[in-house]
């Protein structure tokens, strides 16, 4: 990873669940290789996934039952592994949802300069 | 509960793994097909798009090997396959893996045994339900308590919920058949909620019917109402008579309840106004159930000073009366129970120990024919810890294989230890009946075969894993041990041949004493006497007068049997463990200043024609005569020991004893005899002073009386039993057995140590013979090479013998040289913790180290003869 281009960040376990839960919410059903395109597009490339962590990712989120997964076909007609949100997580994605909401506010207020306290 | 959820998946995912393997790879294998349409859409070329798609995986192995990690649970995989892999190693070595598991099943199965039994005797002889919360109170070392003094506790105290008394002995029920004796307790109205315990049938007593005049009433235990009362439930309001006096049943007591062992009926303790405020005879045991949040030395506290006050208010009887309280499961312990089955864990422990120094033993000498695998392993990759888990899993496999087989070894001991016992023996043992592999005992054995596992296992593993792979590989098949271990084990085989000696030493002993003893048993020619016992009830027999006239009717009756030599009544038969009584008594003009000073002698009280009938030899003066009579002058006969302690110089016939205390008055006896020693009760050690005094003259209720026959005495008890119920039907004459089963009876606690012992010895002693061939076979093996160029080069067959038999020699010299004192000091412990070892017995100190040695030097001469057995040609083509 020594090449790795300054300007894009890994991608961190906990956040990458979060990552794959929302595109799954967002898009539907999709297979690996689709929720790994789709979160570096929507991070704008600015996020690097080394594609292949995704999979014990997913492996975990199953285990823990948020997502389940079944065989089947992409649109040109390839065989492919495909995942989806579970009830459980719908549930577990709004509430990392809120929680994520909150910390973020948290920050910003520390973060943003020069603002006065009321 | 996620984090569970997953855990179990995972768990789930430790089987059919090669499916989930195939799904995997057909997963990453779609994945890189997208990816490398995708690219080839930008306009890659074909290898190109491949290339990224590899790339931005990160790999396909390691994607793989990433997700096999979060899909099962490493360690536990890890595991199995150890598990695998040493199940398979043990199968392919089939003589070294027999040779461990029986090792260990022989090392453990003692060890199940003996925790077995101890956790019947120490841990639950009673089976009653709140058993840790009912407690003994007592004056101090077990002594009974008087009853005014437990009068006063009971209002005083506040620590129990329930405090009560009783007191227990043998009673006479009639009124069902034969008369019977039959062992009760007379127990205070809250006795039963005092151990929480409600009969299986009808009530128990209610308050108030521990006073005089409502306490006829009788609870059966579970036992007597199906030996005697055929099970039936119509037992209730039967009327019965115990000791003369009617009693109505008014309850069957469940089958766990036995106390005060072994108990045949409860009735209530009904004290007279006289013995309630009796403070000086201390005749009660007191039990109490300590209340919800109490504990034991809170009551102990409370009870201290309870002492305190009564020690101030009445100083004649209370002063330095101490009150000592103990849990319930303390109190019913025999006296020497503790100490015999503490001594045996102690001596399992070391064979198991021994055990496992042997299985270490055979794991290093397999070691080094494993070292090119263990090379390869590590060659490969396998870090240090890996080769050391999957050793110690081949270790720990084997033994508990050893301890699945340690629990058929166990079970069987425990069947033999407890068929073998006599039932009348087996009542009276508080916890006997209580034997079993328990639940208990299955995690013992687990634990103990983990723990064996390991501690065979971690020597051989490290050593094994410390080598370089690199030197291994070189060396190939010509490995040998490094001097550590070769040194390592000739320590292990020297501690178990030394340890071998002084069990088989310490074994010898035992059993031969224990033969000596009962042995001794022949000079009285016990299998031709046969004994009875009888009680007479004070309600038919208030005065010595009542007694005596039954006892002469009685002994005439009998004499008349056919083939019956002589008849004689006594208070205790020779060898038995509880029938002695002692008294203080004092000499003549050297009267003790107080009870601790003073002499004290077990009592005999006997008819005339006890010597002839006991065998028992008169050294000096004359025997008992019928004329010595209530009214004539008052005579005793002492035995040697008693007559050498006090009149070592002179004859004691003629002198003058008094019985009882310093402070007591009693008439003067004349010593008329003096007798030979006879070891009435063989917990003594030695024959204690003794002094025999005629019936006639002291008068007992309780009375041996024994019939010396010239056939079977067996074939006689029908005879004997019809006697005493012509004397008198309602008395049972109980106990009815020859003199020779009685004493087996009595001693058969010792001859099970003994046994024991004897099986211990045999294990440690094959242990380690096992132990000296496996290292001279090794040793041997390991110089092939070399004995073969030696005799090439023109060694003679008695040179490599010797050579090859060197190492076992010094081994067991080492080992005599440990083993041969310890065995001595080992001897002097045993002789005073059990009775019947003679510490310095030439016999066992010779025969058994020269037996050892022979047995040792045999297994260690097999392998050095093979040595001189070597072909030198094929010896030198292995190189």
């Amino acid at each position: 990873m020594g090449d790795k281009p300054a300007d894009k960040k890994d991608v961190w376990q906990g956040t990458l669940a979060l990552m794959v839960l929302k595109t799954l919410q967002s898009m539907g059903p999709l297979h690996g290789y689709g929720i790994a395109r789709r979160i570096e597009q929507t991070s704008g490339d600015l996020l690097l996934v080394n594609y292949g962590t995704l999979y014990p990712a997913l492996l975990k989120l199953e285990q823990e039952g948020y997502i389940s997964s079944e065989w089947g076909f992409s649109d040109n007609n390839r065989k492919a592994k495909y995942y989806k949100l579970t009830r459980a997580g719908r549930k577990q994605l709004n509430e990392e949802e809120r929680e994520w909401e909150q910390t973020t506010a948290i920050l910003a207020r520390f973060l943003a300069p020069g603002e006065e306290r009321s | 509960m996620r984090r569970l959820r997953a855990w179990f998946s995972r768990l789930g995912a430790v089987f059919g793994r090669r499916r989930r393997d195939r799904e995997l790879f057909a997963e990453m294998e779609s994945h890189l097909q997208l990816h490398i349409e995708d690219n080839l859409r930008t306009g890659m070329t074909p290898q190109e798009a491949r290339r990224q798609a590899l790339l931005k995986l990160g790999g396909v192995e390691q994607t793989k090997e990433n997700y096999r990690e979060r899909r099962g649970l490493p360690l536990l995989e890890v595991f199995l396959q150890d598990l695998r892999f040493g199940a398979r190693m043990l199968w392919k070595n089939p003589g070294f893996t027999a040779t461990a598991v029986v090792t260990l099943a022989l090392g453990i199965g003692v060890n199940t045994t003996i925790f077995s039994i101890a956790e019947a005797f120490l841990v639950h002889p009673l089976a009653l339900p709140s058993l840790d919360r009912v407690i003994a109170v007592t004056n101090g070392l077990k002594r009974p308590v008087a009853p005014a003094d437990y009068f006063d506790w009971k209002s005083q105290s506040h620590s129990f919920e329930h405090i009560s008394a009783y007191r227990s002995g043998d009673m006479n029920l009639t009124g069902n058949g034969e008369p019977e004796r039959v062992y009760g307790a007379a127990v205070s109205a809250d006795f039963f909620a005092t151990l929480s315990v409600e009969p299986s049938l009808g009530r128990a007593f209610s308050s108030g019917e521990d006073e005089r005049g409502r306490d006829q009433v009788v609870v059966l235990s579970h036992g007597l109402w199906q030996r005697q009362f055929g099970a039936d439930a119509a037992v209730l309001g039967k009327s019965v008579s115990i000791d003369g006096r009617p009693f109505t049943v008014i309850g069957v007591m469940d089958k766990s309840v036995e106390f005060p062992v072994p108990t045949d009926l409860w009735i209530p303790l009904a004290l007279t106004p006289k013995e309630k405020i009796d403070r000086a005879g201390t005749s009660l045991h007191v039990v109490a159930q300590l209340k919800p949040g109490a504990n034991l030395s809170q009551a102990q506290a409370e009870m201290a000073l309870l002492a305190g006050h009564l020690s101030d208010a009445y100083p004649a009887t209370n002063k330095d009366r101490q009150v000592q309280v103990m849990p319930l499961v303390e109190y019913v312990e025999g006296s020497i129970t503790r100490a015999y089955t503490v001594m045996l864990l102690v001596i399992v422990g070391i064979v198991l120990l021994v055990a496992c120094a042997n299985v270490a033993n055979l794991q290093f000498a397999r070691a080094t024919s494993r070292k090119s695998e263990i090379a390869v392993r590590t060659a490969l990759g396998a870090g240090r810890s890996r080769i050391i888990r999957q050793l110690l899993t081949e270790s720990v496999l084997l033994a508990l294989l050893g301890g699945a087989a340690s629990l058929l070894f166990a079970g069987s001991c425990l069947w033999l230890c407890v068929s073998g016992m006599p039932a009348y023996v087996m009542r009276l043992w508080a916890g006997f009946d209580k034997i079993r592999l328990d639940g208990w005992a299955f995690a013992f054995t687990f634990a103990a075969a983990l723990g064996c596992g390991i501690l065979a296992g971690i020597l051989p593993a490290l050593d094994t894993s410390k080598q370089e792979a690199s030197d291994a590989l070189r060396r190939g098949r010509g490995a040998t041990e490094s001097r550590g271990v070769q040194r390592l084990r000739s320590i292990f085989v020297t501690a178990q041949v030394a340890v071998a000696l002084v069990l088989v030493v310490a074994a010898a002993l035992l059993i031969k004493g224990f033969r000596e003893m009962t042995g001794s048993a022949d000079a009285y020619a016990p299998e031709r006497v046969l004994t009875l016992a009888v009680n007479l009830p004070a309600s038919h027999y208030a005065q010595p007068a009542d007694r005596l006239v039954f006892y002469r009717k009685a002994l005439d009756g009998l004499l008349t049997l056919p083939g019956v030599q002589s008849v004689a009544a006594f208070s205790c038969y020779p060898l038995s463990n509880n029938g002695t009584s002692w008294t203080y008594f004092q000499v003549e003009g050297r009267v003790a200043s107080d009870e601790r000073h003073s002499p004290w002698a077990d009592t005999q009280n006997i008819t005339p024609a006890y010597p002839r009938l006991m065998h028992v030899r008169l050294d000096a003066g004359r025997a008992f005569t019928d004329d010595d009579r209530e009214n004539t002058q008052l005579v005793a006969i002492v035995n040697q020991k008693l007559a050498s302690l006090y009149w070592p110089k002179e004859s004691p016939l003629g002198k003058h004893i008094r019985i009882g205390a310093p402070k007591d008055s009693g008439p003067w006896l004349t010593v008329i005899g003096v007798a030979a020693d006879v070891l009435y009760d063989w917990t003594s050690h030695v024959p204690a002073p003794t002094i025999y005094r005629p019936l006639t003259q002291a008068s007992q209720a309780a009375s041996l009386i024994g019939l010396r026959t010239s056939s079977d005495p067996a074939s006689l008890e029908a005879a004997v039993r019809a006697r005493i119920a012509g004397i008198d039907p309602e008395l049972p004459a109980f106990d009815v057995k020859p003199l020779n089963v009685a004493i087996h009876e009595s001693t058969v606690g010792l001859g099970y140590t003994g046994a024991m012992m004897g099986i211990l010895g045999l294990i440690a002693l094959a242990v380690a013979v096992v132990g000296i061939y496996g290292v001279m076979a090794y040793s041997v093996g390991e110089r092939t090479k070399e004995f073969g160029l030696r005799m090439a080069l023109g060694a003679r067959p008695r040179d490599i013998l010797w050579l090859a038999g060197r190492k076992g020699l010094i081994v067991s010299a080492v080992a005599f040289a440990v083993g041969f004192p310890s065995s001595i000091v080992c001897a002097r412990l045993l002789a005073s913790l059990i009775f019947g070892t003679s510490p310095g017995d030439p016999f066992v100190f010779v025969c058994v180290p020269l037996a050892l040695l022979l047995a040792v030097i045999f297994a260690g001469y097999i392998p050095a003869r093979r040595a001189t057995r070597v072909d030198p040609m094929v010896a030198l083509r292995y190189e």
